[in-house]
């Protein structure tokens, strides 16, 4: 559900196709230092399907999004009209609040 | 998509798939490019480069299967990928993972509201068929996208 959340604050904040791809990729790496299929492969989880990771990597995901719905609906207005900047604007966003966030992740 | 545009996306996507991989650098990528796809001058070259890549990102890098259905795999017509759908959707069903990641993502769809359907239009639209009718082989997803568009024929 916050998944959902996320995905519909990238597409409210005027995220291109791509992006939605593309926030999914700069959280992961900045929450877990790894790709997703890293991530699926080495806890042994169902590609494709979040509710088989590990309860922490789920709560990291969740904890984020959560944040990050909520810094792209505050700052959407304020973006660009030029599709790739605003595109750029949107990943640099969840780049920064996921940074935020993994400050509190134990790893 | 304009060429420099094109291989600009190209790129990117070519990144992502190789991201954790052993060193990459841009002459690998276009030595790759010309083994694989052919001659650099031409557009096409990069069209079928682009189809590829961002098939097998998605493929690689989906944390949430639901994700191809409402978004990566959902064209609508101003999205810069639109035309180049059909052969992105060719591509995607070819990776092996293809077609069970669409699985997962119908089952997690599912559970959601009508609404969530809706915004997957684009997506069934593409898969069942029309009006290329390309998918009727795959029988799966094909009637996935038969039943969703009677149903909003019927809604409506």
């Amino acid at each position: 559900m916050v998944n959902r959340q996320f995905q519909d604050a990238v597409a409210d904040a005027g995220g291109s196709q791509e992006t939605h791809q593309r926030v999914i990729e700069v959280e992961t790496e900045v929450l877990f230092d790894c790709t997703v299929n890293e991530l699926y492969r080495e806890t042994g989880g169902r590609k494709g399907d979040r509710s088989s990771l590990p309860t922490a990597a789920q709560t990291a995901y969740m904890a984020n999004e959560v944040r990050a719905t909520h810094e792209l609906n505050a700052a959407s207005t304020s973006y660009s009209h030029d599709q790739d900047e605003r595109d750029g604007q949107i990943v640099e966003q969840v780049r920064e609040t996921s940074r935020q966030t993994r400050k509190w992740l134990p790893w | 998509m304009k060429l420099a545009k094109l291989k600009e996306r190209v790129f990117r996507n070519w990144q992502q798939v190789n991201v954790g991989e052993s060193a990459i650098a841009a002459q690998d990528f276009k030595s790759e490019i010309r083994q694989n796809f052919g001659d650099l001058r031409r557009k096409s070259t990069w069209e079928k480069a682009l189809a590829r890549y961002y098939a097998h990102r998605l493929v690689v890098n989906c944390l949430d299967a639901v994700s191809l259905i409402a978004y990566s795999l959902n064209f609508a017509p101003n999205s810069e990928y639109f035309e180049y759908r059909y052969e992105i959707m060719d591509e995607f069903l070819a990776f092996p993972e293809g077609l069970e990641l669409i699985k997962v993502g119908l089952d997690q769809l599912n559970y959601s509201n009508a609404k969530d359907r809706e915004k997957a239009h684009g997506f069934f639209e593409l898969v069942s068929g029309q009006p290329q009718q390309r998918y009727r082989s795959n029988s799966v997803i094909a009637n996935w996208g038969k039943r969703y568009l009677l149903s909003q024929s019927t809604a409506s």
